[in-house]
């Protein structure tokens, strides 16, 4: 479905990744874990277009997607949730999920929009606030919301637990897991190694800027160097 | 003497309201602008000009037909505005130069498109015939001119249209989104480049038929827009940067302080009155009348 | 090696520049005991270039009119001409070098009343009589004895439209509006309320503007609750053509005066009925029924295919009141003699008028008063 081949990039000077290879296969949940600084939102953000790989490509659906701009790649199923939520504050809440439908021209948006509003009630109360009043769980659910409206082939999600209370964690988790049945491929980049790869089928671990280790998130969740370096040592 | 006072205040209020439409007119394009690329257009009062000059140019083949100039001056100030686009900001933005630079590149913009004119139409000011320009109303004892209805009619109608634009339609979510986070947006699958060019174009647009109506009020020049491009700049400021109401508002607020200090004070006041009485204004509420401060969201 | 031809060729750049220009000063300096030679300090390039050159057409005119008449006592007229640019320092140099190197009797110019302001003082000094026919700021006649004009301000046009519109029109009260950021139209605001109150004349209301304004129903509202029998306008025709129409829309049907703004042709393009039956003085009128404005304005139109305008005609009688000082001094060498001749000349018909020079070298005459009248000037009567 989606594979990084051999990708180096950086910020000016600084090379961030050193050739990364990544395989997404469909239907799955696949974790990126690693410390912060590895390269994991870089990895993402090479993916979805933001940032231009100095060398090496990125294939989606089988087809090289290395020079597209960011929003084509949204258009073509492939959608980004960036790290920090980045809902548009000034927008109300229901104003940030039609824009999630966008790239749509179907007749379904109404009724996905209801979708959503079913699986986060709360988006619904606020459907008419700006999504800036919201709290930081609501704005992450908003993003994921919005992100659902367009009917992803492949999500990209950054950090979608970072700073959110643990009860909001976990129920973010099991959304993830949810969306995933529902056929839904998922790239998953999260430093709660642990709740990553207890959803997820597959995992990649970054170690500065290149994969270090590999393997089904079961193995990944006994192996001895991954307890120790990202579980905690439990 | 008290039914005299009572139509010269009446007619005051006329030219007032008059007055402060053709400010509003210029602001909602600079307003547009600001809001979506967080830069100022310095270019845009001699874009205003150029949209007088593109309506009167199709009156001079023999077309008298209002709809018609208005038509011409919006579609060559988009293409004028596309070209500011292409030339003076895009470039600027892949380099990620800062707010300052577009605002430099637009000046620049501003003195060629008015050395141009210069050139092209010569220093003289021009009028449009008297038979577009339609006649005058008597309201009371005041008089109103046609052109004067038109002017807040277009302004009422365009400012709505933008609402409208900005808070109903696509085009204008994807405005907004780009004025807020340009790399969410792409995330999204809005082409921001695409919105931005259509945004430039859309304000030079509005631009050029603020000037054909001004030009068809009063005269064309190449000089016109400089006096109405900083009244315009100025509103923007007082309405709250950005804001589509806080425009229209904020020249009807000039027009009417202009007129009235003319009337109680001294007609050698009035630029300085009006000045100061803005300056209170942004006192008070320092982000303008709708400013960020307390309208997080609704900013259409 | 290389220094040496360097220094090699600028020996012989200067020889040669030196051998010219004596050749040259010497052709020079035998013509000039045979013609009357004047210099002329005019703007002929940059902004103002169309000023420079209306004076330039209306000063040949005048010096091949008077060379086909056999020229002044059997010389021939001749005039240098020097380029300004509207600049002081450039039009002191020109006047220092007309002085020094072409030895000029007298010179015309500068163009600009800031030029003579540098310039006048420099031909004093000189002892050089230099005549302004554009200039017409306050105080050129007094820098000094050498120092005139014949141009007439609009300060010196004021007082006999005011005089002679209030004898015609018999109006008491007035309203005066004028544009408050332009030197000219404001010192012209200040002669017309003088000339007012002397006339007695009740000024019920003054409005200013600013040059740029567009929009003077404001004013005009107010003027319209004071209902003054005149309005006086001073103000550029921009400005005055878009205030007359807004007065004529708002129902101010009083009769207009007008300050030198009105002398433009554009103002009725661009007012159209709106400036019909203003009024206004002009120190110049090609339509006067006079036999030698009406020569003038025809040889003017043959040569140069169109009606002279005011510096045209302010140029030609420029160098016909030189020609009238050179034929009473008699002498083209005479700088002095010539000085007070010109001074003398009292009653001169020129294409302008009456002429005459006050005390300080100032000219002193009538202004034509002129009434727009389906869009031609016609005198007002």
């Amino acid at each position: 479905m989606l594979q990084v081949e051999d990708v180096r990039a950086g910020y000016g000077a600084v090379q961030v990744l050193k050739g990364i290879r990544l395989h997404v296969s469909q239907g799955q949940i696949v974790a990126l874990i690693g410390a912060n600084g590895a390269g994991k939102t870089t990895t993402l953000r090479v993916i979805a277009g933001q940032l231009r790989p100095s060398a090496g490509r990125v294939v989606f659906g089988g087809e090289d997607i290395s020079r597209r701009p960011a929003y084509a790649r949204a258009r073509a199923g492939l959608v980004h949730v960036p790290e920090g939520r980045a809902v548009l504050t000034r927008m109300t809440v229901q104003e940030n999920l039609e824009m999630g439908a966008y790239a749509r021209a179907d007749a379904e948006v109404a009724h996905d929009l209801e979708r959503v509003f079913t699986r986060f009630p709360r988006l619904r109360e606020r459907r008419r606030q700006p999504a800036g009043t919201l709290s930081g769980g609501e704005q992450q659910m908003l993003a994921i919301g919005r992100a659902l409206m367009a009917r992803p082939k492949v999500l990209l999600l950054d950090e979608p637990s970072m700073g959110l209370a643990p009860l909001v964690t976990a129920e973010i988790f099991r959304l993830i897991q949810e969306i995933n049945q529902e056929g839904t491929t998922i790239l998953l980049v999260e430093q709660n190694a642990r709740q990553a790869l207890r959803i997820a089928h597959y995992a990649y671990v970054m170690e500065t800027g290149q994969i270090a280790l590999e393997g089904s998130a079961k193995e990944l969740l006994n192996n001895r160097r991954v307890v120790d370096a990202y579980l905690g040592g439990a | 003497m008290g039914a005299r006072a009572t139509t010269v205040w009446f007619q005051q209020l006329i030219n007032g309201v008059s007055l402060g439409a053709t400010y509003s007119l210029v602001a909602l394009g600079y307003t547009l602008v600001f809001g979506t690329l967080g830069i100022i257009n310095m270019a845009h009062g001699d874009i205003f000009m150029f949209g007088a000059f593109f309506g009167l140019v199709l009156v001079e083949t023999g077309l008298l037909s209002a709809p018609a100039m208005l038509v011409a001056a919006a579609g060559g100030a988009a293409i004028m505005g596309l070209l500011l686009e292409y030339i003076a900001l895009r470039p600027l933005r892949r380099r990620q130069a800062g707010h300052l630079t577009p605002l430099i590149s637009t000046i620049g913009v501003g003195i060629f498109l008015r050395s141009l004119a210069l050139q092209l139409f010569g220093p003289d000011s021009k009028s449009f015939p008297m038979a577009l320009r339609g006649g005058s109303y008597r309201l009371g004892g005041a008089v109103v001119t046609q052109v004067d209805i038109v002017i807040l009619t277009a302004g009422l109608l365009l400012m709505l249209g933008l609402w409208l634009l900005l808070s109903r339609t696509k085009l204008g979510k994807a405005m907004r989104a780009t004025a807020e986070n340009q790399a969410t947006a792409a995330l999204l699958g809005v082409n921001t480049e695409a919105i931005i060019a259509v945004t430039v174009m859309l304000a030079a647009a509005l631009g050029g038929v603020a000037g054909a109506l001004v030009g068809l009020s009063f005269a064309v020049s190449p000089t016109m827009g400089l006096p109405y491009g900083l009244k315009g700049l100025s509103i923007i400021v007082l309405g709250g940067m950005g804001n589509v109401p806080g425009a229209m508002l904020g020249g009807l607020i000039l027009g009417f302080a202009e007129v009235i200090t003319v009337q109680l004070l001294s007609s050698s006041w009035r630029d300085m009155a009006a000045f100061t009485l803005l300056f209170l204004l942004l006192v008070v509420k320092p982000d303008g009348l709708f400013g960020r401060a307390q309208q997080a969201g609704g900013r259409a | 090696m290389k220094s040496v031809r360097v220094v090699a060729f600028a020996v012989a750049l200067v020889a040669v520049s030196v051998a010219a220009a004596v050749a040259w000063l010497g052709t020079e300096a035998a013509y000039a005991q045979s013609a009357w030679r004047f210099g002329a300090v005019l703007v002929l390039s940059g902004d103002g270039a169309a000023y420079g050159n209306s004076q330039r057409e209306g000063l040949e005119l005048a010096r091949d009119t008077i060379n086909a008449a056999g020229g002044i006592l059997g010389m021939p007229v001749e005039i240098i001409f020097e380029d300004s640019r509207g600049e002081r320092t450039e039009a002191v140099n020109a006047v220092l070098k007309l002085i020094n190197r072409d030895r000029v009797l007298a010179i015309i110019g500068p163009t600009y009343s800031p030029e003579m302001f540098a310039a006048g003082p420099v031909a004093d000094r000189a002892r050089t009589t230099i005549m302004g026919i554009s200039t017409t700021a306050v105080g050129i006649g007094e820098i000094g004895d050498y120092v005139f004009r014949n141009s007439l301000p609009e300060e010196g046009v004021i007082p006999t439209t005011i005089r002679v519109s209030k004898e015609k029109l018999g109006y008491r009260t007035a309203a005066l509006l004028y544009s408050n950021n332009n030197d000219f139209t404001k010192s012209a605001a200040e002669t017309f309320e003088r000339e007012l109150r002397t006339n007695g004349v009740e000024l019920v209301a003054i409005e200013t503007f600013h040059d740029g304004d567009t929009d003077f129903r404001a004013q005009l509202t107010k003027v319209l609750q004071a209902n003054p029998d005149v309005l006086v306008v001073s103000a550029l025709y921009k400005e005055a053509a878009l205030l007359l129409q807004q007065a004529r829309q708002l129902g101010l049907d009083q009769p207009v005066v007008g300050g030198n703004g009105f002398n433009s042709p554009e103002l009725y393009r661009l007012a159209g009925e709106a400036a019909e039956g203003a009024i206004v003085g002009s120190p110049w009128f090609p339509g006067r029924d006079d036999p030698l404005v009406q020569d003038f304005v025809a040889r003017y139109q043959e040569r140069y295919g169109r009606v002279p305008d005011q510096f045209a005609a302010q140029a030609y009688d420029g160098l016909m009141l030189f020609a009238e000082a050179a034929r009473r001094s008699g002498n083209p060498t005479n700088r002095q003699a010539f000085r007070d001749a010109l001074a003398q000349i009292r009653n001169f018909e020129g294409v302008t008028g009456v002429f005459s020079f006050d005390e300080h070298g100032n000219p002193m005459m009538d202004a034509t008063i002129l009434q727009l009248r389906g869009g031609e000037y016609v005198e007002f009567k």
